[in-house]
């Protein structure tokens, strides 16, 4: 239990677009032991069915695009970015 | 002059043209997207865009600053619409200024081409009949398209340079 609160982040997830849809939330405050990014994603993913695979995500972290290997950061505000489609 | 917008209401081209005159400038290249009444042979009756407007306003101030050193421009705007557009509004608007045609061409696609590549910016169209759509501008895998061909359109994004 001691490590499990040790290892464990506090990491608020915003949700956009498809990801939102899916989630049927705009955002949640998480605790998480995921060791980055992507097994976060991952993580979230089994829990909302998100179609898309973690391959066709980017992640910003604290509004800076990041790479999805990245260790989580205590206290961040992640996004998951579906592939884009502006202009 | 260099500036990056993310508006709700009408694009007004007139007024973006206005914040690039200079009279070091001999060339303006402005480029206008609009929202078509078809996508992928369907007819389209509207499109929402939704935009990360932190991260967006940063890369598109990046993307503007990188063209600007890249061709030399005298100046460069950009201004992105979100929310619900009707077919025929201006979904993007880009002006560049340079010295020389050239330039101000190369940096105006540049412009537009970035913005359509790295801005965190999504597309819902909106049909007859069916429900709306996410489209995602990036080629297709087929397994992925198979999987959720219901919840999302993947389609080719635009020209090719």
């Amino acid at each position: 239990m001691v490590t499990q609160s040790v290892l464990s982040k506090t990491v608020t997830i915003q949700y956009v677009a498809v990801l939102r849809e899916q989630a049927q939330r705009s955002s949640e405050v998480l605790q998480t032991s995921a060791a980055n990014y992507l097994e976060l994603y991952q993580q979230l993913q089994a829990k909302y069915g998100f179609s898309l695979a973690a391959e066709d995500v980017k992640v910003a972290v604290n509004h800076e695009f990041c790479d999805l290997t990245r260790p989580i950061d205590e206290g961040a505000l992640a996004v998951f970015i579906p592939p884009v489609c502006g202009g | 002059m260099l500036r990056f917008l993310i508006v709700d209401s009408t694009i007004q081209p007139a007024e973006l043209s206005r914040l690039l005159v200079n009279n070091t400038a001999g060339a303006l290249v402005t480029f206008e997207g609009w929202v078509r009444n078809h996508s992928q042979g369907k007819p389209v009756l509207s499109l929402e865009y939704e935009v990360y407007e932190i991260l967006a306003q940063k890369e598109g101030e990046k993307i503007l600053r990188e063209a600007h050193a890249k061709f030399g421009l005298c100046g460069a705007v950009a201004c992105h619409r979100q929310g619900h557009l009707a077919i025929g509004d201006i979904a993007v608007w880009v002006g560049a200024t340079a010295e020389h045609r050239g330039a101000a061409f190369a940096g105006a696609r540049y412009i537009i081409d970035a913005i359509k590549e790295r801005l965190p910016i999504w597309k819902k169209e909106y049909y007859w009949g069916e429900p709306p759509r996410w489209v995602l501008c990036q080629k297709a895998k087929p397994l992925f398209q198979q999987f959720h061909k219901n919840a999302i359109a993947r389609q080719p994004c635009g020209d090719t340079p």
